[in-house]
């Protein structure tokens, strides 16, 4: 069969698979054929039928009316898509809908950008001949909700925000009701937007094609003066940001649908709360503290403030009594600043970022097992994926956008597992939920590899090719024993073993995990575990596979490439080598400052602090004292330094004890690039200039360069860009044009090729290692469990980004207003806890009252909660232990007892006397 | 023959009879499919076809109970017998439903290719009062006036060249005291009222197409003839379906041959 077919009887190619819509815009352009319910990111669904074009079987033979979006395109198929009948046609269909809508243009959010109009002026109506019939123009406007807005007396019926809730989002709260002419668009069961279930993310507001559902930003009103794309500074799947701006303010933020990153789709994070970035609240001065009061200075007081005191410290105690921890939330172009400002300027190697606390041990069980410590896959290969496995991950919480893609397919038939101690969303969707123990990663990952190998399902060719250390590994493992295996896990073994073999029958298994994986003592392993799994079914180098960390911050996987460790600089070279030692010192134009010995890892600098051996530390955009575990702890620690230098836009609880606040600017304010989960480089394009008595923080870092007698150019992201791209070996290739609108993927090669996979034909370590590891039990159970009986594991919540500073000034905080506690129905009734009453968590480091959630999610045993919200500081309770291998602190397990509250927040009085 | 390993043949079949909860447009075999899934009864698009993706997007058939009642004697006889029956065209028998108008109502089996008097007049017995038209194969099918009852044969082709439509061949009577705009109105309310709602032309057209008419029939307006031309080809032309695609033909066959009674109500 050719793929010949005729437009006005001028013959062209089609592509495979292309509807005749597709098929006419492609060759003729946009604009050829009007469309009302088409729209980029959906499935064609045939409602409005403007679309219609004449279909004859031979040239000016006898024609068919077809709606060309959901005909596909035929062989020898002649299609003639504005004949006169046609556009009569389609102007009837346009009349009658306007027989159902308020001609009230004028006044219309959506004025000059509605669709409506656009079609109605494309068919050239003039008049609606109909008389006055029955209409929906008295529906009143639903204005309950902090973003979602509605006011269907002017919906024209066309499914997109019903389509876009199901087929983009996957939360069907938007749906039909009524039939014929009655047919109507209702939320929920007939509810409010507040009241139903509905998710925020948006993706109907931007498919309405009038103004019948939006927001409260008016996101498609025309009083736009210009658009900046840029990269959302929330999670790590780097959903790509159209903002729009007018005089110089942020008016709101759409999803470009021709992101790879995102395809048009993005959470209600990244959408709508972006309001933080002008909030009074922003610090805008730089202050010292004095007698335990912030002065605010001017810009050069600070730095000559800091410049002394550094220069002080470093003489007195040696540059390693200085530590930095740069921002996962910044550019790849601050975090290199930043580590080469404490390793360049200071020289130590004590720089640490918020990788530490969240996947350290992915990057470090992956060079182990793989030689990258990066996901190997893309997240459109899930399009591909046969099967998915998610382990420690709450995707369609932290991670929206890949979760809803992960949920499409889930409810779509594909066969999934999910390894989590909490029943959540997904795992109600997945076909096996592994409902574990918290801190037994090990040993259930461990009776998976049993079950494989005892079936002889693994792979045995991509064993012998790919791998070493196979024989080692098996011999471990066939010697354990499944029933303790099943006691420590918690999870029936037929049901591991169902599992197992599913997930190694599959010809394309893609993994995703994310802090259920690392934060745990055994988190590296855990990793290197899942590479086991990953490669001795041989599910990785091959489409839809792989190995994917989730990663959290927006720019943690750049903040690590970046160098921002304390044992491998830019580029993840080893600084105890003294070769790369030697690269450093050359590349940054010193002489031997750069030292040779591993610095800090963040936990360490706490105890260093404590111990009076660290005396000064800068940390940019991260709450350490909200989000790293054991509050009180961090907080002597802070309060031990001689100088604390915190880069911030909020008071934050860190800020609080802050020597001297730098005020930084968001990422609206300024250019650079973040790296996403999926390695994907993307540019960050300056949306607004810095609020007032703001600077962008590369400068900030610079001008302390300068300061401290380091020349340094001043910070644009382009300039910095290309210093990178000098230093770091898969950054060599990246330009600031090079990376267009969508990035690229690292490694980008001199010539600007990048890479969506990694390890197809070869590991970079050479080949894949196996490993074995024995569980070991948590030894804050071991020594806890007694007195306190509870495990409690910490989650995150759609609606909060981590210690929320951000988020919690912005709408997302009317729909989640708290941090709350989740407790099986079962231990609320033994500890006489009822919903919604405050509960008294007590660790052995201290207590805090939070509210119940009485919810099945749970087990009986374990408990569940947030640290967005610094009225609980939930992290009193968590504990300084951490993985073994790359000391990420166990948030995942932490033991404690429970009781009804007998005061609320009086946890905030006791944290505060220690 | 039900049941698992059927007669050892290793073969399972099993059925389930689902109650339909009386939307017509679930006689729309994607509507009705939707239906049975617990979903809107709303017309998908095609392709895929059922035969490909039909119910929770497995291939599925959709037949008439109509049609499923043949196979008995089709399986016991041979397909080839069944062929012999009625017309080269139109083979085997059609199941004609006559309205209490006709001396004998009732269900008939008759033979493809039958004349239509016969069927009115010998089995049906003729009607019991005058009348003037009838609508032959549903809410959607033609209006056929009595005087070309000695033009139609119950068959396919003589229908399709006559103007009409076969379709499921039952017939209903409009007595001569109905004025057609009666009718008329009562097509399109029903039109209305059983729309699924989803395509534009018809969610839309079959309410103003009921509300014309009625204006017209309780007051002076007088319908433009292009607006009513119009919104016949949109609804025909542009439905997603049958059910908006349908309604035209009887309206259309009201106007051709009961002009002198409708034109009262056009400008």
């Amino acid at each position: 069969m050719s793929n010949t077919a005729y437009i006005n009887n001028i013959e062209h190619q089609f592509k495979d698979g292309e509807t005749v819509l597709a098929f006419v815009r492609r060759i003729v352009g946009e604009k050829l054929i009007p469309t009302l319910c088409d729209s980029p990111n959906l499935d064609s669904f045939g409602s409005c039928r403007i679309c219609s074009v004449d279909v004859a079987l031979e040239k000016d033979g006898k024609t068919k009316v077809m709606a060309s979006c959901h005909t596909p395109m035929t062989s020898g198929m002649y299609v003639y898509p504005s004949t006169d009948s046609i556009k009569e046609l389609r102007k009837n269909i346009m009349e009658l809908v306007l027989t159902d809508h308020p001609l009230d243009c004028l006044t219309c959010e959506v004025n000059g950008n509605c669709e409506l109009q656009d079609v109605a002026a494309q068919v050239g109506i003039r008049e609606v001949r109909y008389p006055a019939g029955e209409n929906h123009l008295d529906k009143t406007k639903d204005l309950s909700h902090p973003y979602m807005t509605s006011d269907l007396s002017k919906c024209i019926n066309c499914y997109r925000c019903v389509r876009a809730c199901d087929e983009v989002q996957g939360e069907f709260v938007l749906s039909m009701a009524g039939r014929g002419f009655d047919t109507h668009i209702v939320k929920g069961t007939d509810q409010s937007f507040m009241d139903s279930d509905c998710v925020s993310c948006g993706a109907c507001s931007q498919a309405c094609p009038t103004s019948a559902i939006s927001d409260i930003f008016q996101s498609k009103a025309v009083h736009v003066e210009e658009t900046t794309r840029t990269v959302c500074t929330y999670c790590g799947v780097g959903c790509n940001l159209e903002v729009s701006t007018s005089n110089g303010e942020i008016l709101s933020i759409q999803a470009p649908y021709e992101a790879e990153a995102n395809g048009g789709h993005t959470c209600l994070k990244g959408r709508y709360a972006f309001k933080f970035y002008n909030h009074p609240d922003r610090l805008n001065s730089p202050m010292i503290k004095r007698n335990g009061e912030f002065e605010k200075v001017s810009w050069d007081e600070a730095y000559d403030h800091i410049a002394s005191e550094l220069t002080r410290i470093k003489s007195s105690n040696g540059p390693d009594a200085i530590a930095g921890i740069s921002s996962a939330r910044t550019p790849n172009e601050e975090n290199y600043l930043m580590q080469k400002f404490i390793r360049a300027v200071v020289g130590t190697n004590n720089i640490d970022c918020c990788a530490r606390v969240c996947h350290s041990p992915t990057a470090l069980g992956m060079q182990r097992s793989f030689g990258t410590g990066a996901a190997t896959n893309s997240i459109d290969d899930l399009e591909f994926a046969e099967f998915i496995l998610i382990i420690g991950a709450n995707p369609t919480d932290a991670h929206p956008v890949t979760g809803a893609k992960i949920k499409q397919k889930m409810m779509k038939g594909t066969p999934s597992i999910v390894i989590d101690p909490r029943r959540i969303e997904l795992a109600k969707y997945a076909t096996y939920h592994l409902q574990l123990k918290p801190g037994t990663n090990v040993a259930l990952l461990n009776m998976m590899l049993y079950y494989i190998i005892e079936a002889g399902a693994e792979d045995a060719k991509f064993i012998d090719n790919r791998t070493e250390g196979y024989e080692e590994m098996k011999t471990e493992i066939m010697r354990l024993n499944m029933d303790e295996l099943e006691e420590i896990t918690g999870v029936d073994k037929n049901l591991v073993k169902e599992a197992a073999l599913a997930y190694a029958a599959s010809k394309a298994a893609m993994e995703f995990h994310g802090l259920g994986v690392t934060e745990h003592l055994q988190g590296t392993f855990t990793v290197q575990l899942i590479a086991d799994l990953v490669m001795i079914t041989g599910n990785i180098g091959i489409k839809g596979a792989g190995m994917n960390p989730l990663r959290g911050q927006n720019n943690v996987q750049g903040a690590a490439d970046m160098g921002a460790q304390p044992h491998q600089g830019a580029g993840y070279m080893d600084v105890t080598d003294p070769e790369m030692q030697s690269k450093y010192n050359t590349f940054y134009g010193v002489k031997d400052v750069v030292p040779r010995h591993v610095g800090y890892k963040i936990p360490e600098m706490f105890d260093a602090a404590i111990a009076g051996d660290l005396k000064a530390m800068w940390i940019i955009g991260e709450d350490v004292v909200q989000t790293d575990p054991n509050t009180k702890k961090v907080i002597a620690a802070m309060e031990n330094l001689e100088l604390l230098v915190v880069q911030e836009l909020f008071m934050t609880e860190t800020a609080m004890r802050a020597t001297v606040i730098l005020p930084g600017a968001s990422f609206l304010e300024k250019d650079g690039t973040f790296t996403n989960g999926e390695r994907r480089i993307q540019r960050v394009n300056k949306v607004v200039e810095p609020i007032p008595g703001c600077k962008v923080d590369g400068q900030i870092i610079v001008d302390i360069m300068n300061k401290m007698g380091y020349p340094q150019e001043d910070y644009s992201g382009p300039g910095v860009l290309a210093e990178v791209a000098g230093i770091v070996p898969f950054f060599k290739g990246a330009t600031w044009e090079g990376l267009g609108d969508n990035g690229l993927q690292w490694p980008v090669l001199e010539d600007g090729s990048d890479t969506q996979m990694l390890h197809i034909e070869e590991f970079k370590r050479g080949k894949g290692k196996f490993h074995f590891f024995n569980y070991e039990k948590s030894h804050e159970v071991e020594r806890h469990e007694k007195d306190f009986p509870y495990i409690i594991t910490t989650n995150r919540e759609l609606e909060h980004y981590n210690c929320g500073a951000m988020t919690r000034r912005t709408g997302n905080v009317e729909i989640l207003t708290e941090d709350v506690l989740l407790i099986h129905p079962t231990d609320a009734i033994k500890e006489g806890i009822a919903d919604g009453e405050f509960v008294c968590v007590e660790s052995p480091r201290g207590k805090v009252d939070i509210r119940a959630l009485i919810t099945d999610e749970m087990k009986e045993g374990i408990l569940s909660s947030t640290f967005h919200f610094p009225e609980v500081m939930l992290n009193i309770i968590t504990s300084d232990e951490h993985c073994s291998e790359a000391m990420c602190p166990e948030y995942k397990v932490v033991s404690c007892k429970i009781r009804k509250s007998k005061g609320k927040a009086k946890h905030l009085a006791e944290a505060q006397t220690v | 023959m039900i049941g698992k390993n059927i007669d050892g043949s290793g073969f399972d079949f099993d059925f389930k009879v689902i109650r339909a909860q009386g939307s017509y447009i679930c006689g729309e075999e994607t509507a009705l499919i939707n239906s049975i899934e617990g979903q809107r009864p709303e017309v998908r698009v095609r392709p895929p076809y059922p035969a490909e993706q039909g119910l929770f997007n497995k291939p599925t058939i959709v037949n008439n109970v109509e049609t499923l009642s043949t196979l008995h004697f089709i399986i016991e006889q041979g397909g080839a017998a069944w062929k012999a029956i009625g017309t080269e065209r139109s083979s085997g028998t059609k199941l004609v439903c006559l309205d209490s108008f006709f001396n004998k109502p009732g269900i008939y089996e008759v033979e493809m290719g039958t004349p239509m008097s016969t069927v009115i007049n010998d089995m049906g017995g003729g009607f019991k009062s005058p009348v003037k038209a009838m609508q032959i194969g549903g809410p959607l099918g033609g209006l056929v006036p009595v005087s070309k009852i000695d033009d139609l044969k119950l068959d396919f082709e003589s229908f399709a060249e006559n103007g009409f439509l076969m379709g499921h061949a039952s017939i209903i009577c409009i007595p001569e005291t109905m004025p057609m705009i009666d009718f008329l109105e009562h097509l399109f309310d029903f039109a209305a009222y059983e729309s699924c709602g989803k395509c534009f032309p018809c969610r839309l057209g079959t309410k103003r197409g009921h509300e014309l008419l009625r204006k017209a029939n309780t007051s002076d307006y007088k319908i433009s003839k292009k607006l009513f031309e119009d919104l016949l080809n949109t609804l025909e032309e542009g439905s997603l379906c049958a059910h908006g695609g349908g309604i035209p033909l009887p309206v259309k066959n009201a106007m051709e041959y009961f002009e002198d009674e409708m034109k009262g109500y056009f400008e």
